[in-house]
């Protein structure tokens, strides 16, 4: 590792000496808050670290209720679901802990101190204009240090309105669908004044989850049976308020909010078909943000306080009072300051400076915790036209209340970061690109606290990133496009925060005890034609092999095996068919075997699945107005199959849905 | 519909596909259980635990493992030494029966031609054939529909009493093979022995922590009542009798200052001993010898040592005298009939375990792999066997 960092400098230095004697930038990278289409792609092909994303049009070919959907079809992506609308989904990048990738929707952040990782079932597909997803959390764009805390980080881009001429716009529509779905949405943007605008989502959704599901057991003891309490009505909601001060600034304050019931139909377990435990989500953010740019600087404000209220009902548990009834309560307050200063024309620097605080309370824990992180970053982007090269750091300083007087009152650490691309070829144009990242995760408040489990002596897990690539595009004629990427990565994870057994095996403890070493291949492959003058084909593929060892004890018998739950490879497929205002959709998804546990027996294996989803749209405009409806079959094969043992996914299901938009 | 079709086709060990039978066949099933049932009450089940010792016409012909298994994952499982050719089966429910045991198995005995098998989390207990491994029946222990979550179980006379963390006690007829009786005891019982002419139920209170109980429940097992409750420490769990009077039991207290220890009761319901200068988690009791175990989860040791109860005095503080590594010590049993303690490790508790064979004296005779986390030991002995 050691040697490949230095490889890496030494690489840098050469690259930043030899490119500074270039000529003048033309396809600058300094993204400002406005970016047009074309920018787009070109920021997704010159990038040094690997950053896929979906369009608008694409994310409108997801079938499916949220962003989760929408994040599978990622090359490096291992989707954990529980099944259903209401069932907990959380995405684990590259082979590392969901708690290692950030999730901010419009530069503001979304977290979950408790767990680690927002459910990402909490966020709505509609009225997004990108979903992407940034390996190494590279680019010089202002983005707060928290972004570049992570590993990976998610990035939800809302729709911003184009008025036009019109004063108001918006969009309302409902989809229904198999299992009790029926998910009506709207969205209002009202324009306020010559720079400034009001708008307002809503989003409820109903879900009965009462899909039919096979359980496994043997020729002499499998059923087919329909879940019982899975049933979701969540209802999500943003307002905001966006305003232009003066010529280059914008302000924006928003709320967000989040309301759930559900029930939790829990894992499948043979001859006991009983479920009966619910939970209550009721989520406020408020957020602030100041967005600026000139000539030589964009700065970036954000100011978010967030409040997470859960609820976890058992009615039927045998304890003392025969239920068990759990509130938890976390609230954040966020504040940041970035900015990206353009030295000169090929230098650019990056910093922010965050400073995070996170209480907590709740009724399995002994004591009300709170942490308090500062975090620095600092990113010096070198950029010309044939060669991109980054390097900065990470600086974080992290109080915890609940550690030890024995133990370090301060968790501080330095995380460097670097990246280049270098162009090797004009025409098919290809780019080579190298990433090498240290991050590291704190422990969630559920390792440390949660009675009996938590271990608040728990050290942060650690993890390097390595990335080598090559990009390429090729344009053969006007009208088709090809893009590829592939990228060899090497991740390593540190002090790896495992459960153990203790006291029983009811009473788990987490421990820092394990170790990985991923070696991996992303492929994605894109290509799109136009069809005449108004149609197009795309096909986007994606393809991951991963080889995630636990090395942990040498002397344990899984010494080398596959940790548990990341497949060796996965595969996405997404074709999409315009023509006039009609469209076809085919999204298929491969996940590879995988094992539960890193011991690599049959007992522990999970079947491989492929799951088809097709949709067939139509989308007439009219003046103004455009209408898009769209018929959806989602698990087209009705495969029974699970991502997470005991917990299966739904069969065959049909979505309607029909939306005006204004 | 699709509900009761699938407890039908469940029962019918017979049938072997999943699929919705019409109602004509669910009364065919519904015969043939019957002719089950009553093929299986033609058997005699003994009053009492068939004497063994020094029987030469009874030898061990197998061993069950019942294997845990972990939360969740439907992979409790049976496995099967067989004496014939020194081999172990594992899955070896699944293999005779053609469906798992399901979720958590948390004990295991042997009683007249019969193995019983408790599944916690999916809240039944399983009746076996001893001598075939071939299931007779399936009864569901549940509340309406809520499961009770047997915990563990003790034979006694015609029955089968299996305590259940609901705060109760099922009594099973081992002739009709159906719960009879239900019978209230402490918190969360996960403890159960038939001793002295009564059965003692250790209640535990676990699922209140940290509002543990702390007594032991003692019922007549003719009128099915409770007819008294003793104090003993927090979080009581494993009780057995020695034979003199006393009964030993393991109280685990709260995984925290108080620490979990051997207790002995008498039977009148004094605690007579509680030994505090060593921590235990199980043990088994054989002749006038404890052998009682226990895993440090702080710094990952087992230890197995060896108390006498007729002086309730330590004997010996390592039992294992050959130096075979055990990493987590998880059951301990003996066998009368081979007069051997055997020895399980659940190694890293997710995976394969172990169990090892030894002699009295802590040497090892043999051992052998079985699936996750075996926990409960049932004999077979050949006397128990027709054919074969």
């Amino acid at each position: 590792m050691k040697s490949n960092v230095t490889v890496t400098v030494l690489l840098l230095a050469f690259l930043i000496s030899r490119a500074t004697a270039q000529e003048p930038v033309t396809d600058t990278l300094m993204l400002k808050g406005v970016e047009i289409a074309s920018e787009k792609i070109s920021r997704k092909e010159l990038t040094s670290f690997p950053l896929q994303s979906l369009s608008a049009t694409q994310i409108a070919s997801v079938a499916g209720n949220s962003v989760a959907d929408a994040l599978k079809t990622f090359s490096g992506v291992t989707l954990r679901d529980y099944g259903g609308a209401g069932g907990l989904k959380t995405v684990m990048v590259r082979s590392l802990g969901a708690q290692h990738t950030g999730v901010f929707i419009d530069g503001a952040p979304v977290s979950d101190i408790a767990s680690g990782q927002p459910d990402l079932g909490k966020f709505p597909l509609g009225n997004l204009e990108e979903v992407s997803l940034n390996v190494g959390v590279g680019g010089s764009e202002p983005m707060p240090a928290r972004a570049r805390s992570g590993a990976s980080v998610i990035n939800l881009r809302s729709i911003k309105p184009d008025f036009g001429k019109f004063k108001t716009r918006g969009n309302a529509g409902i989809r229904g669908g198999s299992f009790g779905l029926i998910n009506p949405f709207l969205r209002l943007d009202h324009k306020t004044g010559t720079g400034s605008w009001f708008g307002i989502e809503i989003n409820p959704l109903f879900s009965k989850g009462d899909y039919p599901y096979l359980v496994d057991n043997g020729p002499a003891g499998s059923a087919r049976l329909k879940r019982g309490n899975g049933d979701l009505t969540s209802l999500a909601a943003n307002l905001s308020f966006s305003a232009k001060a003066g010529d280059s600034s914008e302000v924006r304050v928003f709320a967000r909010f989040y309301n759930a019931e559900r029930g939790l139909p829990g894992a499948v377990v043979f001859y006991n078909p009983h479920s009966s435990q619910r939970l209550t989500n009721k989520d406020l953010s408020l957020g602030f943000q100041l967005m600026s740019d000139s000539k030589r600087t964009s700065l970036l404000t954000n100011a978010c306080w967030s409040y997470a209220w859960l609820r976890y009902l058992d009615p039927d548990y045998l304890g003392y009072d025969h239920s068990l009834d759990n509130r938890y309560l976390q609230q954040e307050l966020h504040l940041s300051q970035a900015g990206t200063f353009n030295i000169s024309r090929h230098f650019s620097a990056s910093l922010a400076s965050d400073f995070i605080l996170n209480a907590f309370s709740g009724s399995q824990y002994n004591t009300d915790p709170w942490r308090g992180s500062f975090l620095l970053s600092a990113i010096l982007a070198h950029q010309t036209r044939n060669t991109g090269a980054e390097a900065g750091f990470l600086a974080s300083v992290i109080k915890d209340s609940g550690k030890d007087p024995s133990e370090e009152a301060l968790t501080h650490k330095v995380s460097p970061y670097f990246s280049l691309s270098v162009r090797i070829a004009d025409v098919p144009s290809l780019r080579l690109r190298m990433m090498y990242k240290h991050s590291f995760r704190m422990p969630a408040f559920n390792e440390m606290y949660y009675a009996l489990v938590g271990n608040p002596g728990l050290l942060p897990e650690a993890a390097q990133q390595l990335n080598t690539g090559l990009l390429g595009s090729y344009a053969p004629f006007k009208g088709l496009l090809f893009r590829l990427s592939a990228d060899a990565f090497f991740n390593r994870v540190h002090e790896k925060i495992v459960a153990i057994p203790t006291q029983n095996l009811f009473v788990w403890s987490m421990q820092n005890i394990g170790e990985v070493r991923t070696r991996g291949l992303d492929i994605q492959l894109d290509a799109s034609a136009a069809l005449g003058r108004r149609g197009k084909a795309s096909v986007n593929l994606a393809y991951t092999y991963q080889e995630a060892s636990d090395i942990s004890d040498k002397n344990s018998s899984d010494y080398g095996n596959q940790i548990p739950y990341i497949p060796w490879e996965t595969f996405s497929a997404m074709f999409q068919l315009v023509h006039r205002s009609f469209s076809i959709d085919y999204n298929l998804l491969f996940n590879g075997y995988r094992y539960v546990s890193s011991e690599n027996i049959p007992q522990n294996l999970l079947p491989s699945w492929w799951i088809s989803d097709a949709g067939l749209a139509w989308s007439p405009e009219a003046g103004r107005y455009k209408y898009r409806i769209k018929a959806g079959v989602t698990n087209l094969f009705d495969k029974d199959y699970v991502v997470i043992r005991s917990f299966p996914m739904p069969g065959r299901g049909f979505v309607i849905s029909g939306a005006f938009n204004f | 519909m699709k509900f009761i079709g699938f407890l039908a086709m469940s029962k019918n060990r017979l049938s072997i596909r999943p699929v919705i039978e019409p109602f004509w066949q669910q009364c065919m099933v519904a015969m043939l259980l019957l002719l089950i049932m009553m093929h299986t009450s033609c058997r005699k089940d003994p009053d009492q635990p068939r004497p063994v010792l020094n029987d030469t016409t009874i030898y061990a012909a197998g061993i069950y493992v019942l294997n845990e298994g972990l939360f969740n994952q439907n992979n409790a499982g049976l496995t099967f030494y067989n004496f014939s050719d020194s081999t172990a089966e594992t899955d070896y429910f699944f293999n005779k029966n053609g469906r798992g045991l399901g979720d958590t198995g948390s004990d295991a005995c042997i009683y007249g031609s019969k193995l019983y098998i408790v599944v916690n989390v999916s809240s039944q207990l399983e009746v076996v054939d001893a001598a075939s491994g071939i299931s007779l029946s399936r009864i569901p222990l549940f509340n309406g529909s809520k499961p009770r979550q047997p915990r563990k179980i003790s034979p006694y006379g015609k029955y089968i009493f299996v305590c259940n963390f609901d705060n109760t006690v099922a009594v099973i007829d081992t002739a009709r093979l159906e719960v009879i009786s239900l019978i209230e005891a402490g918190r969360n019982p996960d403890g159960i022995t038939a001793a002295y002419g009564k059965i003692w139920v250790s209640n535990s209170g676990g699922l209140a922590f940290p509002a543990y109980d702390n007594t032991v429940s003692v019922i007549d097992p003719e009128t099915f009542t409770e007819v008294s409750r003793f104090t003993v420490g927090i979080n009581p769990y494993t009780i057995r009798p020695d034979g003199h009077g006393n009964l030993y039991l393991i109280s685990r207290g709260n995984y925290d200052d108080v620490k979990s220890r051997l207790q002995v009761l008498d039977a009148s319901g004094n605690l007579v001993k509680t030994f505090g200068e060593f921590e235990a988690l199980g043990f088994a009791i054989a002749g006038d010898t404890a052998y009682v175990y226990n895993y440090d989860w702080n710094s990952g040791k087992s230890s197995v040592m060896v108390i006498n109860t007729l002086t309730m005095q330590p004997e010996d503080t390592e039992f294992i005298k050959d130096g075979t590594p055990v990493r987590a010590v998880y059951g301990i049993a003996h066998d009368p009939a081979t007069d051997l303690i055997y020895i399980s490790d659940a190694l890293n508790f997710t995976g394969t375990g172990r169990v090892h064979a030894f002699d009295k004296a802590g040497n090892r005779q043999f051992s052998f792999n079985t699936g996750i986390n075996p926990s409960g030991f049932a004999f077979l002995h050949r006397m128990n066997i027709q054919g074969n």
